[in-house]
This record gives structure tokens, sequence and C-alpha cells, in this order.
């Protein structure tokens, strides 16, 4: 166990392993984000209640979960990361904020334009779209610390620990928003109740899921690339390696 | 008939111009976050490449 | 002992530049005027937004207090001396942090409502404002210490740390705005403040040491 941390947790070795995995999960997350993407465009039979319109759902819930999927990735690297200074562990959450940033703005963005044919504007306070929203605005405020911060061992550090504050918060912020909406319901708006869904409007959205965590994945492992070219930019092995890519485009 | 499923298709029961837009910013959203950094990754190969070139210039000027 | 001299000295610092003090109180009352200058100026509509107007005039003022937090002690090398201290830091930052509430959140709190009287709140909206206000702005000043710790020393730290806190600090805003609001209608508000009172509760608990853990990383450096 404590072999294959250290040896995976070595920023030489992650990277051809980083590189590997990639390769590995490219095409799988592909064909489960076809099945979704197509599937709820052409395949699923139109809703009762909401008709077509419905079939944003296909972006928007599986964005909207995958961005909190990707906060909590977070939080459980940013621990691995201050237990057992495991360095990728602190590459894992550089790479995931923006991913998680893109895709809460995906789901306030398919959030809206669905909110306008459903509820007939394009933004409603709702509980949850309000809590995306402060989801956004924590990866943002995330990423502009970790920019901010130019030493890179204060700043892993110092960004692990807010990632451990804001999942100490997201409970209670996302609690008090719903209180908060409950409060200030407006009358004539009223959230469509959701009926039971058809097992075959499910599979897509159960497919859109797989293949945007997959996604998620494959996209971390070539952003902690780019981490650790970034950092270990002087050592011998990158040198090494950049000289051999040299060698091989020129011939 | 052919043409008329496929306005069908593109009219989605008037919500084509919201289901669409969305679909497009879902690939837009997966192919961005596909193609940054694979564009960050040969910045940073062309960038420590360079460096390379110049300290070996350096080396062979001292030499 | 230790302690007791530490309240003092971090009161006589700020005695000695009293003028800096006063700014969070000049910003919360500029603040507010702006809402009658760009709202209306009818008293029903003032009377309405004015629980959320204070509290959001409150926790920006908050917040621009605090970006002198630890810099100065930092600066002149005292907080290293309080890294090395014999006593807990924590204990000692909680201090710290209850002089700056004393030396800067009190008086917002006895002149929020002044400005409440200004935007024609009620009398027991007016006492659930000083209710929620000091149950609240400790919360909020312990919130916006852990933002202090994390930008120490960075470029930009004040905008910096409005980005990182504020969505921190939005059940205190929702909880105390709601508190004066319900209030202003006649309603029960205990409610509100048991939620105030656990988050006060839950944030002593918790932040001095999270924000020890900060300074220990920033400043080793």
């Amino acid at each position: 166990m404590w072999q294959f941390l250290h040896k995976y947790g070595s920023p030489k070795i992650f990277y051809f392993t980083a590189g590997r995995w990639f390769r590995w999960l490219a095409l799988p997350s592909l064909c489960f984000l076809l099945i979704g993407l197509v599937g709820g465009l052409a395949f699923v039979p139109e809703d009762y209640y909401q008709g077509e319109g419905f079939r944003i759902i296909y972006i928007h819930a599986p964005s909207a979960f995958l961005a909190m999927g990707i906060y909590s990735m977070m939080a459980i690297s940013a621990v691995i990361f201050l237990v057992w200074r495991i360095k990728v562990a602190a590459m894992w959450i550089c790479a995931s904020a923006p991913i998680g940033a893109w895709f809460s703005f995906l789901a306030l963005f398919t959030g809206a334009i669905w909110g306008k044919p459903m509820w007939g504007t394009w933004w409603i306070w709702d509980a949850r779209l309000t809590s995306a929203l402060i989801l956004f605005f924590l990866y943002l405020g995330f990423i502009a610390l970790q920019s901010a911060i130019t030493d890179r061992q204060v700043g892993d550090k110092a960004s692990a620990i807010l990632v451990l504050i804001g999942v100490v918060n997201l409970p209670i912020i996302h609690y008090s928003v719903i209180w908060w909406n409950t409060l200030h319901q407006g009358p004539t708006i009223s959230r469509l109740q959701k009926p039971a869904m058809d097992p075959s409007m499910v599979y897509p959205l159960y497919g859109m899921i797989i293949g945007l965590f997959l996604f998620y994945f494959c996209i971390a492992m070539l952003r902690i690339r780019c981490e650790i070219l970034k950092r270990e930019g002087r050592s011998r092995w990158v040198e090494d390696l950049v000289r051999e890519k040299m060698a091989r485009y020129r011939l | 008939m052919m043409a008329n499923t496929i306005t069908n298709f593109f009219h989605m029961g008037g919500y084509g111009i919201y289901i669409w837009i969305s679909y497009a910013m879902g690939l837009l959203v997966i192919a961005l976050n596909l193609l940054l950094p694979l564009w960050q990754h040969q910045k940073l190969i062309k960038t420590i490449s360079k460096k390379i070139q110049q300290q070996r210039d350096v080396h062979e000027t001292y030499s | 002992m230790a302690l007791y001299k530490l309240f003092h000295y971090e009161l006589l610092t700020a005695k000695r530049s009293l003028h800096e003090c006063l700014y969070p109180i000049m910003v919360f009352g500029l603040i507010v005027t702006l809402f009658p200058l760009s709202v209306s100026t009818d008293p029903k509509t003032l009377s309405m937004i004015a629980p959320g107007v204070v509290w959001v005039g409150v926790l920006l003022a908050c917040l621009l207090s605090m970006d002198r937090l630890f810099r100065e002690d930092w600066e002149s090398g005292f907080l290293d001396r309080m890294l090395l201290s014999s006593q807990s830091l924590s204990v000692l930052i909680l201090i710290k942090l209850l002089a700056h509430w004393v030396v800067l959140g009190l008086p917002l709190i006895l002149v929020a409502p002044l400005l409440g009287l200004f935007l024609h709140l009620t009398y027991q909206a007016e006492l659930a404002l000083v209710v929620s206000l000091l149950l609240g702005t400790p919360i909020l000043m312990l919130i916006g210490a852990m933002g202090v710790a994390l930008t120490l020393g960075l470029r930009n730290q004040g905008l910096l740390l409005m980005i990182l806190v504020i969505p921190f600090f939005i059940p205190v805003l929702i909880f105390g705005s709601s508190a004066v609001g319900s209030a202003n209608q006649q309603l029960s508000v205990t409610g509100q403040y048991g939620f105030l009172a656990g988050l006060l509760l839950l944030s002593l608990c918790f932040v001095p040491w999270t924000i020890a853990g900060i300074l220990r990383i920033g400043v080793a450096n």
C-alpha cells in the first residue's frame, strides 16, 4: 500500500501513468457521452408534462451532478494531501477546480435556458439554481486564490485548507438557501412536480453521468500532466522527455 | 416524409432553439475542456524546449 | 495574564490609529445612504428593503475592516512571536479577534439602529437588528479572519478576501436579515436567533483552530 502510494505519488511516474490512463479512459468516456447525448436527443420519447423541453435535463442534471462530485473529489484529495503530503493529490485539486467551474457554469447556463420555456423567465431564485450559483463562485474564488499565491508549497496547502473550509460550509450554505427559498417562494411560479421517470428516459441520463465522470478523470489527467511539467520544468527527466519529443517531431 | 421528420426533429415541438442551444453549449464546454489542456501541454513542451535550446547556445558560446 | 496583556495591547494599538477604526463606520453609513437615493424614498419600500440593506452594509464594512487584521503584526514580526509563544496559538487568535470585534464590530452595532431609523424600521425590528448583529458580527469576523489568514501578504489582498469570503457569509446574511425582516412584520424571530447562535458556537469551536493552522503554513516560508 505504502509503496504503491509513493510510487504513484512521485510526479515523474505519475506523468506517464496519467498519459496511459487518459488513453484508456478517453474512448469509454466518449462512448458513454455519445449514448447519453444521442439517446437524450433522439431516442427518448417526449415527456408528458414538459413536452420536448425536458431533453435539456440530459445536459443540465449530469453537469450539475458532476460539479458537485468534483468538489467532493477535491475534498478527498485535500485530506489525502494534508495527511500524507502526497504531491499528486495537490495537483489533482489544482486540476479539478477549473473543470468544476466549467461544469457548474454549464449547469447554470442550461438551467437558465430550461427556465425560459418552463417558468417563462431566464432566471428564478430557486434554491437549487442559487446553490449552483454559489458553488460556481466558490470555484472561481478557489481559482483566484490559487493563481494569486506564487509560492507553490504554500499555495498547495492553502488551497487544500480552503477546499476543506468549503466542504464544511457547503451543507450549511445549501440548507440555509433552501430555508430562505421556502420563505420567499413566489406565488405564481411553482416547480413542476417530477413524475417517476420511464426507464427508457433514465438510461441516457446514466450514460451522461458515467460519461461525464469518466471525461472528468480523463481531462484531470491531462491537466495534471501540464501541472507536473510546470512544476518540474527544470528537472532532468523533463528535459530528457522534451529532447526526445523534439527529436521525434523533427524527423 | 423524410423532410418532415427532419424538420420535426429540429423543431422539437417548439422547444427546438432552447434544446439546440443547450446541447451546443454542452458540446462546446466538453470540447474546450479537452482542447485547453492539450494546447497548454504543447505550449509547455515548446517553452521548455526553447529553454533547453537557449542553455545549449549559451553553453556553446562560452566553451 | 498574558492573554489580558495581548487584549490590552490590541486595544492600545487601535487607540493609536483611532481615525482608521472609524473608516468602516463611514463606509457603512455611505452604503446605506446610497439606497434611498437609488431605489426610492417611499417609507414603505425603504422599510421593506431595510433589513437587507443594513445587513449588507454591515457585511461589507466588516470585510473592509478585516484586511488590516494580521497585516501589521505580520510586517512587524509580532505574528512570528505569536507563533513561537508558549500559549496556544488559537487562543491568542481568539483574543485578537475579540479585541478586533470590540474596536470595530461594536461601533457598527451601535450605529446600525440609527441607520435603521433612517430607513423607517419599526422598534421591534431595531431590537432584532441589534440582537442579530450581536450574534452575527462575531461570525462574520471569524470567517473573515480565515480569509485574511489565507490571503496574507498577497497582491490585491482586499479584493481577493471579498471573493473568497462572501460566499461563506451567505448563511449569516440570510438568517440575520430574515430576523430583522420578520420582526418588521411582527413575526416571531426565535428560530433565526437560534440558527445564528448555533453558527456562532460552531465557528467559535472550529475557526480559531483553522486560522492557527493556516498561519503556521503561511508564515513558515
